[in-house]
């Protein structure tokens, strides 16, 4: 048996030895991991909605109606040169009744005898944007003179946003306060295994023994706990995806195969702790 | 050939009990009595060996390490060429008595098989190789004693340092144990013994160093 068996055996053994507080432990920490990945899937669906939202947003130009077609013209091409605008469809008054008519069919269409619909233009913004820029964008629109109003469809996306701050901070509020309690009992743990040890480790120093083979066993008890924990975390989000269904907040899936990172998260955490617990031993 | 010297060693704890300016050295092969009474400071002594403690002026030298240019990093390699027995044995509770001696073995880096061969050795040597898979708790404390000392010679080590090996014992326990000391010494290892039982003492010739109130006198 090698030096390197040798610890990893007695870290084994400490792990037989204090049970209860390590299985108290690997709970806990799985339970702060399995937060994290919820957080982290929630927050990749909406992460994804937003930027879908976002390429769909369009800004809707309302023209003055006294325009003649050759303003119109001219107005096209001055929005055209706008840097940030990606592509413009020009709506005219008789394609607004259109659509007008479309979503509201029935009888009272045909109250209406003059079209009161303006022609409009329909922009689409290029690529990333922000609430500052896309004003910036609708200043310069107005500057060209000759828009009734322009309207951007902006309250869903900041509705959206709302939401995914206040769940942020739900998340990181409850993630933090349970990473915190996997702290403190996995340090506990150590800390009271220490105490029980002290004399024994008192006499493996008098022996010759160094600070790696006495401080080895508790960093494989702490990877082992940090580990297992992991992939608890992971079976318990398999387990909770096949009983319960969350269509509508995972529209596209979960990708599993994406959320192998926490098993590496969970034991980096519990072998700083180990370091954190252990530091001044030696 | 090793051996052990402390040039004029002042040592002190924070409440400035400890040993004053002591000087001796501890030939090889040689079995030395450390005596006085409770509070001498014959542990200190010890712990100066071992270097778990280190001289406020002076120096104490075992074997090539000297105790004013170690490095922390080297504190286990000059307690790997010291068998250590106390009065209280610290047998490693939560392993058997074979990984007990297997244990200095180990750290030391011995293969397997010389690790098996020297624990049996040292087993026999001791007269207990058929406790090696008990716990250390069901071993009365004759016993215990002597698988302390196995464990301290599994390293041939060049001396044994002994703090008060038969303070827990009866009387005919602790003879026992003294004349296992005596054979181990003629065998070639030294021996560096405290003890403050003066009865014990006066049956060998050994040479004695008397500690009063931190001084050596011998
Ligand atoms: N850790 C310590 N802190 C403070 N004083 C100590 C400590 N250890 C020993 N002493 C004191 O140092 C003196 C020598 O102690 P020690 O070497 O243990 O004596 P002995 O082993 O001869 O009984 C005593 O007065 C004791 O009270
Ligand atoms: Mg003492």
């Amino acid at each position: 048996m090698s030096l390197f068996l040798f610890i990893i055996k007695d870290g084994f053994a400490g792990l037989v030895r204090s049970k209860f507080t390590s299985f108290l432990t690997m709970i806990t920490l799985s339970l702060a991991v399995l937060l994290l990945l919820f957080y982290f899937l929630i927050s990749q669906n909406i992460l994804l909605k937003i930027s879908e939202l976002k390429s769909r947003v369009t800004i809707e130009i309302f023209l003055d109606p006294d325009l003649d077609s050759s303003d119109i013209e001219n107005f096209n091409r001055r929005l055209q040169k706008i840097t940030g605008v990606d592509s413009v469809r020009f709506v005219s008054k008789e394609a607004a009744l259109e659509k007008f008519k479309e979503l509201f069919s029935g009888d009272y269409v045909q109250l209406i005898d003059e079209n009161p619909l303006p022609a409009s233009f329909q922009v689409k913004l290029t690529a990333e944007m922000n609430q500052a820029y896309v004003q910036k964008i609708i200043a310069e629109i107005k500057s060209l003179g000759a828009v009734d109003e322009v309207v951007y469809h902006r309250k869903l996306l900041s509705a959206l946003n709302q939401y995914y701050d206040s769940l942020r901070r739900i998340f990181v509020g409850v993630g933090l306060g349970l990473a915190l309690l996997s702290f403190f009992l996995l340090w506990i743990n150590i800390k009271l295994t220490l105490k029980i040890k002290e004399r024994a480790i008192e006499t493996m120093k008098l022996v010759g023994a160094k600070p790696g083979l006495i401080l080895g066993p508790f960093y494989v008890q702490a990877a082992i706990e940090g580990a297992t924990a992991g992939l608890i975390s992971l079976l318990a989000v398999r387990l909770i995806f096949r009983f319960f269904r969350f269509d509508e907040l995972f529209p596209a899936g979960v990708n599993f195969s994406t959320l192998n990172w926490a098993v590496g998260v969970s034991l980096l955490f519990s072998i700083f702790t180990c370091y954190w617990a252990t530091r001044r031993l030696v | 050939m090793k051996k052990i010297q402390f040039n004029a060693v002042t040592a002190t704890y924070k409440n400035g009990e400890g040993i004053r300016r002591a000087d001796f050295v501890l030939n090889p092969h040689e079995f030395l009595f450390l005596t006085g009474p409770s509070g001498a400071g014959k542990t200190t002594i010890l712990k100066l060996i071992l270097m778990s403690m280190l001289p406020d002026s002076g120096d104490v030298q075992v074997g090539k390490y000297n105790s004013q240019h170690i490095s922390k990093k080297e504190i286990p390699l000059v307690r790997r060429q010291i068998g250590c027995v106390f009065q209280d044995f610290r047998l490693l509770e939560d392993r058997n008595i074979y990984e007990n001696i297997a244990f200095v073995l180990r750290i030391t880096g011995h293969r397997e098989k010389s690790i098996k061969r020297k624990t049996f050795k040292m087993l026999a040597e001791v007269g207990l190789s058929h406790k090696r898979n008990q716990r250390p708790q069901q071993l009365s404390g004759g016993e215990q004693q002597r698988i302390a000392i196995a464990r301290a010679l599994a390293n041939d080590p060049f001396v044994i340092l002994a703090d008060e090996p038969t303070g827990n014992l009866d009387p005919e326990t602790a003879k026992d144990i003294l004349s296992l000391f005596k054979t181990i010494n003629e065998r070639g290892t030294a021996v560096l013994m405290a003890t403050h039982n003066q009865n014990l003492v006066a049956q060998y010739a050994y040479r004695k160093l008397e500690l009063k109130n931190g001084r050596v006198f011998g």
